[in-house]
């Protein structure tokens, strides 16, 4: 990038250039690593993006049940679900079948749909939490 | 002592080579040193607070993104460790007045400094620089003899790009007036 013009100055780019270099201790690059190796949190790393997966899977599984599940379940809140029609034509006719028995059980008894809805918004909510806003995975290494 | 890219010193620590952050701070420790020098103005105090910037940076470099240089990173470090440390005892600084600077040209200004000995030169430039602000006397030595561009130390002082250049434009008055007076009771 080029110096801004009005800034230019050859007179104390020149002073600037002679000065002398204040220098810490001749110890100190030393003095640096010897606290680094007695630190016991040292680099910790980011994790790569397949252990981030690896260790992910059971929420993305979760993911994919539960969707597949208010997909082709007919609990009543489903039906808002856009594109749940097209989808299960389409894509889900034989995943339906699965869920066929299951839903027998909650459609027999009205008075759990609800209380289901709610825990299945839920856990999806705790699940979608716990797998976006965790701490970051951390490896610490061994220093000796 | 000749160095390797920053970045492949990275990504050995990063991969586990302890060893080699000492090639970074080999390499970086005079400027992070000058930095905290220049504001905490102590070298006792400048020494304890870099070996921290150099731990802290260790301890962060995971979170290096690489998006700007490791040493413009290092050095936001450095200036905000620095300037934390003298939060407390530090004077609000009165603005430079464009009025006050006055009765002088530059162009004087350099033929009385060429006429001095280099060492006189250097007095005096040092005289002068300790007359300024801790943070304009950073701004001023990483522009002039760092040749940081505005860019860089904008993003190693967080000031805004405007207000660096504007800075930039002050002390260097403010700097010629020191060394005026200087020169002129010497």
């Amino acid at each position: 990038m080029e110096k801004e013009d009005f800034l230019q100055d050859d007179l104390l780019k020149d002073l600037f250039r002679n000065q002398s270099w204040e220098s810490p201790g001749d110890d100190f690059t030393e003095n640096v690593m010897e606290q680094i190796l007695k630190a016991p949190e040292v680099a910790p790393l980011k994790k790569p993006f397949y252990l981030i997966l690896r260790s992910s899977w059971p929420y993305i599984l979760l993911f994919f049940v539960s969707v597949l599940f208010l997909m082709t379940s007919d609990l009543p809140f489903t039906d808002y679900i856009p594109g749940k029609g097209f989808i299960t034509k389409n894509f889900f006719p034989y995943f339906g079948s699965l869920f066929a028995e299951f839903r027998l059980l909650i459609s027999n008894v009205k008075i759990i749909s609800i209380p289901l809805m709610v825990i299945l918004a839920g856990s999806l909510l705790v699940g979608f939490d716990h797998f976006l806003f965790r701490k970051p995975g951390v490896r610490h290494q061994t220093t000796h | 002592m000749k160095f390797q890219d920053d970045n492949d010193y990275i990504g050995r620590v990063l991969n586990g080579d302890v060893s080699a952050y000492a090639s970074l701070v080999a390499k970086h420790k005079n400027l992070v040193f000058m930095i905290v020098l220049k504001i905490v103005n102590n070298r006792e105090d400048a020494e304890e607070i870099s070996q921290d910037v150099f731990l802290k940076a260790y301890q962060s470099l995971s979170t290096f993104e690489r998006k700007s240089k490791f040493s413009t990173w290092l050095y936001r470090i450095a200036y905000n460790a620095s300037i934390s440390k003298i939060r407390k005892k530090r004077v609000e600084m009165v603005a430079i007045e464009e009025t006050v600077i006055t009765n002088y040209s530059t162009d004087e200004i350099g033929r009385n400094m060429n006429e001095l000995e280099e060492n006189d030169r250097q007095l005096i430039l040092e005289k002068a620089l300790q007359r300024l602000p801790e943070e304009d006397n950073l701004l001023i030595t990483l522009f002039y003899k760092n040749e940081n561009s505005i860019e860089d130390i904008s993003d190693i002082t967080g000031l805004s790009v405007s207000n660096v250049k504007v800075r930039l434009h002050r002390i260097r008055k403010k700097l010629y007036e020191e060394m005026n007076g200087l020169i002129k009771r010497n």
